[in-house]
């Protein structure tokens, strides 16, 4: 068992690793694993014992527990070449900068729209950190982002050894020479990746969770370049280098979306049976609101399905409306990270709990393959809010940079 | 205040009755627990006494078990946490219930674990809830056995050989078993065979959920 560059508990390791064993506590005032503050609770070792609630998860830490690693160095990495790719000129400007902040080890915030394409614009990167011997790991928020990118990867670097890392992945504790991973996984790994990049940076709950930050800060190795690709970065940071991609890798503008207030069922309905030939996306702001305008939709004759996070039958129901001409009723969890040709979309009540950067990205869903870069997007809303006409604004402002 | 299941922030209600308790989850999480159903001797919905107990006491083994809720999905999902997690601070779910309990007995006696499955779990889940009742808690029983009850089927249970053992003496003292779920009642009833034996003079349960 090889537990090189990861801490985990002193249970789960089943050889004796001699000098080069590690042992931490693993919860001291702190859990060390998590960072969380520990709870009080009963154990038969009979001392004070307090134990981690927040990552419960992984397995229970106790203060009479310890973590272990191995401090030998892991094996040096194997350069590799990948698959020849089409790359447009404006992703190719993308792609040699990515390479230059990984020969310096800086930093790097790519800021490109969704649909510029942002996946293959990083092979030539990864095949330049391969090739100076540095470890990379590729992590977002999303664990659906997660699977796709891991199809991207492997199909692009066919002899490499890819490591796709989710809640329930197979490949558990793991490390490869590019390793794909859930920003949660993270938990278990130390100081062992000299390239990170972060896709979808500003994505919940990788937006709103400090201690996701902190696991990504401390897998980097010390001299370790960090480069983030978001096409809604939520901060505006001017420390951070950018660079900005704001056409797509068709060479078609976004399609803007257009507005809708106030609105009824009935033009819902209506905008739906105008599209009927073609895979059609609602949005609603609630799980409860599904339901609701499924039932809606069903009373006017269009049957739909629906989908949310916590729904079991959730990829499949996604893999099933990939190929068909169908309704699929869904709250944020398609935002980002998926993809689907020729994709008709409407927001219902865009006006309700809808932020600027979630409407951009529900909005970049639409016309994203080259066969159908044209698609229609629509915004109904009962009242006006910010988001809307942010999110609006940045689009058109987007497309205005594009084709200068 | 932070709800310990659902783990979102909500405002405690106030008023006379609750102003010395501390709420730790909140009222729609609280409210999800479905209360205990007809049955006298086990709580069971439908009947006011179900065919189990029926048989039960058939074989003159009456015991009276006071079941708190039902094991729906949502109970399972929280013993999963708070047993195989080991998430302990859990059972304050139930402090106010457990608290309300009348114990008249003159002790309270937990179901034990095995020896084997003590040092892999490192608690008792049954002694944590012993613990929030008002009453004297005395570990009086033993257990040997090899594999877990739960995930056998009902045939299996009913069958298994009487893991428990007494270990002090509980002579004519009147005993209140308590348990996390009841499911067939093998294993209570067992534990109250033992104990009567051992010269005990009543018995009966209180668990925390009744199976359905």
């Amino acid at each position: 068992m090889d537990i090189r560059g990861r801490l985990i508990p002193s249970e789960q390791v089943n050889i004796s690793l001699g000098p080069y064993e590690k042992r931490v506590p693993a919860v001291t005032w702190r859990c060390q694993r998590c960072g969380a503050i520990p709870t009080r609770g009963p154990c038969t070792c009979g001392k004070r014992c307090y134990y981690c609630r927040q990552c419960l998860i992984f397995g229970k830490l106790r203060t009479c527990d310890t973590l272990v690693t191995d401090t030998r160095p892991l094996d040096p990495v194997l350069p590799s070449q990948h698959q020849p790719l089409e790359l447009t000129d404006d992703q190719r400007r993308i792609a040699t900068e990515i390479g230059q902040t990984i020969e310096q080890s800086g930093r790097l915030l790519v800021h490109a729209v969704c649909g510029a394409g942002k996946t293959p614009m990083l092979f030539p990167g990864i095949e330049t950190a391969l090739r100076l011997q540095k470890r990379v790991l590729i992590t977002t928020p999303r664990a659906d982002v997660v699977r796709e990118l891991t199809l991207h990867v492997k199909r692009a670097f066919k002899e490499a050894r890819i490591v796709s890392l989710f809640g329930g992945s197979e490949e558990r504790l793991d490390i490869g020479d590019i390793t794909i991973s859930t920003t949660h996984q993270l938990i278990h790994y130390r100081s062992c990746f000299d390239v990170v990049f972060i896709d979808e940076v500003d994505a919940f709950p990788y937006s709103t969770d400090r201690t996701l930050h902190r696991y990504v800060k401390r897998v980097m190795c010390p001299a370790a370049s960090l480069i983030l690709l978001s096409a809604t970065p939520s901060f505006k940071n001017k420390r951070l280098p950018t660079v900005r991609l704001m056409r797509r890798y068709h060479g078609f503008p976004l399609p803007v979306p257009q507005l809708q207030i106030p609105y009824t069922t009935n033009q819902l309905i209506e905008w739906l049976r105008r599209h009927e030939d073609k895979p059609r996306l609602v949005f609603v702001p609630t799980v409860a609101a599904l339901s609701e305008w499924q039932e809606r939709l069903e009373q006017a004759g269009l049957s739909s399905e629906t989908v949310h996070a916590a729904d079991e039958a959730r990829i499949d129901k996604v893999e099933r409306f990939r190929t068909t001409t169908s309704i699929l009723v869904t709250t944020t969890i398609l935002e980002r990270g998926v993809t689907f040709a020729n994709v008709q979309v409407a927001v219902v009540d865009a006006d309700v709990s809808f932020r600027a950067a979630g409407l951009i990205q529900i909005s970049g869903r639409v016309g994203r393959s080259a066969d159908f870069p044209k698609g229609e997007i629509i915004f109904f809303a009962n009242d006006r809010s910010n988001a809307l006409y942010e999110a609006i604004h940045e689009i058109k402002r987007a497309n205005r940079e594009g084709f200068r | 205040m932070k709800c310990l299941l659902c783990q979102q922030f909500f405002l405690p209600s106030w008023s006379l009755s609750n102003v010395w308790t501390r709420q730790t989850v909140c009222l729609p999480c609280k409210i999800s627990f479905v209360k205990r159903g007809e049955c006298t001797d086990c709580g069971k919905p439908g009947h006011s006494l179900c065919w189990d107990c029926e048989r039960w006491r058939k074989q003159g083994h009456s015991l009276q078990t006071a079941p708190l809720f039902l094991y729906d999905a949502h109970a399972k999902a929280f013993l999963k946490r708070y047993k195989f997690l080991g998430d302990t601070a859990l059972i304050n779910v139930f402090k106010e219930d457990l608290k309300k309990v009348k114990v008249k007995q003159d002790l309270i006696v937990p179901i034990p674990l095995s020896q084997e499955r003590l040092s892999d779990r490192r608690f008792n889940q049954a002694e944590g809830i012993a613990r929030l009742m008002r009453g004297r808690i005395k570990l009086c029983l033993a257990r040997s056995d090899g594999p877990a009850q739960s995930g056998r089927s009902r045939q299996e249970r009913l069958e298994r050989v009487n893991p428990f053992t007494v270990i002090s003496s509980i002579e004519g003292k009147t005993i209140l078993l308590v348990d996390d779920v009841y499911t067939t009642g093998a294993t209570l009833h067992q534990a109250a065979l033992r104990l009567r034996e051992a010269g005990a003079k009543e018995i009966s349960a209180v668990t925390l959920f009744r199976s359905v």
